[in-house]
């Protein structure tokens, strides 16, 4: 029988956490409005998924593969990410404030009106990964690369981090566009 | 194409007098007709508005008087509904929520400042240069590893003075009160803060500590201050927090009074911290033997211990200079909890590999308690 993320968090009791961990595999589901605050994630394949308004304030994720997910109004909050990829993935509107992000890589993704600030990234590549109004104010990075065509860059720091995304055209502001 | 923009404005002209008035206003987007026929993935605003209909219009949304599938765990907003179509495309239905007759105070919680969930609800952009170190970038002290010995052992330590009382402002809390203060439209988790506050009280004393704290100051502390909510997070740090104070390491500790200065306590100290962050790692292997999870799946805990210990030299410059904020790096503590970890082995293993990481970053251990280590 195939696994459905949305059976099993229905099954959740109160007070329960959503803890996965087992290689599984999620697709072509639609998550709303759901409060999963401290889950433990690991080996989860997650494909075609849309999660809105749901809440993953300080989960932990890893070895977790977001592939063509959308994340619409979602908490990250303080949320750890080891050995994950988001490819193809789009976040609208989304809390990333001070979540960790370790050896995991964006691929293809888009960041819009969400805020990453005072987040984290350690050992972590960005490839063709965009930010449209999105706050990356003060932000930590150590051992990361972006990918410029045909190139990998290595970042110093984080004023390093925000100018080489400008000058790719990776980071834009309404205002921008509209001067 | 024509003929199809020619039939929607007619629709529309038919049921814009009956339908908008309504308090569940229904209003069908463009956007849901346009991809139900073409199947394409988006439309812009600016072409929506090519079909000169003078009412609201939501991208993507159509809006339709219907309840929300079953799977929601907030009834109050219960009102979208989403169709994925064949080609993936996400069209969302929703009822406006227009319903404001219930204006009165169900319940009021604690909360500072606006309470408003930076990030979810379009958070103002800084538009301005960075100004990470406005004052200048802060030095980092001392070299060589300094664990703050006395304060890192449990036990130790004065019994601090009744903690002060802070200011609040109340704030309703009935569902639209409730739904700006968390952004959009997450769902607040719920507690039952006096199971919490007791099953609290009962530990501390267990481990030894008289500590005397209000329910009303447990609930502040529990407040989550971005959101104005509790949440599972904001109510493990408060525990560490206040054992924290139980133990000595600091007096009067509070939620930050600057949301602006994302530490998760301000602190009074003789060792000058002006700020507490905590850290509480996951125990892998407990969740292994109790949940059966696959282990393999996760880092060792050494490993999650090393990159916090690294990261932590960095994460006390991050605030720095912010009103209200610590005025240097010295100022800012981190506590590592250590209570979710059963195996005391492991809890020493853990210790050693956060002040390893520590030193590698920034030669400097100063700053880095434990809670629970024992």
């Amino acid at each position: 029988m195939k696994n459905n993320l949305q059976s099993i968090i229905g099954n959740l009791e109160k007070g329960d956490k959503l803890e996965l961990g087992n290689n599984e595999k999620f697709s072509n589901e639609i998550l709303l409005n759901q409060s999963l605050q401290c889950s433990v994630l690991g080996g989860i394949n997650f494909v075609n998924l849309t999660f809105k308004n749901i809440d993953f304030t300080g989960s932990f994720f890893s070895k977790t593969i977001f592939e063509n997910c959308r994340f619409s109004n979602v908490i990250l909050r303080k949320s750890e990410f080891w050995s994950c990829t988001f490819l193809e993935c789009q976040m609208t509107g989304s809390n990333l404030t001070r979540a960790e992000f370790n050896s995991s890589t964006f691929k293809n993704c888009e960041f819009l009106n969400s805020n990453l600030r005072a987040s984290d990234f350690m050992d972590f590549e960005f490839r063709e990964t965009i930010f449209k109004n999105s706050n990356l104010d003060l932000i930590l990075i150590e051992d990361v690369k972006v990918w410029k065509p045909n190139e990998w860059i290595e970042i110093k720091d984080e004023s390093d981090f925000e100018k080489i995304l400008k000058d790719m055209n990776l980071i834009s502001t309404d205002e921008m566009e509209n001067s | 194409m024509k003929l199809l923009l020619k039939k929607l404005k007619t629709y529309f002209r038919k049921h814009k007098a009956n339908k908008i008035k309504s308090s569940g206003k229904i209003i069908v987007s463009a956007g849901l007709a346009l991809s139900l026929r073409f199947g394409e993935p988006r439309l812009t605003s600016s072409r929506l508005s090519s079909l000169n209909y003078e009412s609201q219009v939501v991208t993507e949304r159509v809006i339709l008087n219907q309840k929300q599938e079953s799977n929601s765990c907030d009834d109050s907003h219960n009102s979208g509904k989403v169709i994925q179509t064949g080609n993936g495309i996400i069209l969302e239905s929703q009822q406006e929520v227009s319903d404001t007759s219930s204006n009165d105070m169900d319940e009021i919680i604690l909360a500072q400042g606006d309470g408003i969930l930076p990030g979810a609800d379009g958070f103002p952009l800084n538009n301005n240069p960075r100004r990470r170190h406005p004052f200048g970038r802060p030095r980092m002290r001392g070299t060589g590893i300094n664990v703050d010995p006395p304060q890192n052992i449990q036990g130790l330590g004065n019994i601090p003075k009744a903690p002060k009382v802070r200011s609040f402002r109340e704030m309703y809390t009935d569902l639209n009160a409730r739904r700006s203060n968390r952004g959009d439209q997450c769902p607040a988790p719920e507690f039952d803060m006096k199971k919490e506050y007791g099953n609290f009280i009962q530990k501390i004393s267990k481990k030894g500590y008289e500590f005397e704290c209000s329910q009303e100051r447990f609930n502040e502390l529990s407040t989550n201050p971005q959101t104005g909510s509790f949440d599972e997070k904001s109510l493990m740090e408060a525990k560490g927090g206040l054992q924290g104070e139980a133990q000595g390491m600091y007096t009067n500790i509070r939620r930050p009074s600057n949301k602006a200065v994302d530490l998760d306590f301000e602190i009074d100290s003789s060792e000058g911290y002006t700020h507490v962050d905590y850290k509480t790692p996951i125990d892998f292997q407990d969740l292994a033997d109790k949940k059966g999870i696959d282990v393999s799946n996760f880092p060792s805990l050494e490993t999650v211990a090393y990159n916090m210990g690294k990261k932590i030299t960095p994460q006390k410059e991050q605030f720095c200079g912010l009103p209200d904020g610590p005025k240097s790096p010295e100022n800012v503590l981190h506590v590592v909890n250590l209570d979710l970890i059963r195996d005391s082995n492991q809890k020493q293993n853990m210790i050693d590999s956060v002040l390893k990481g520590a030193e590698d970053k920034g030669d400097n251990t100063v700053g880095i308690y434990f809670l629970n280590y024992l």
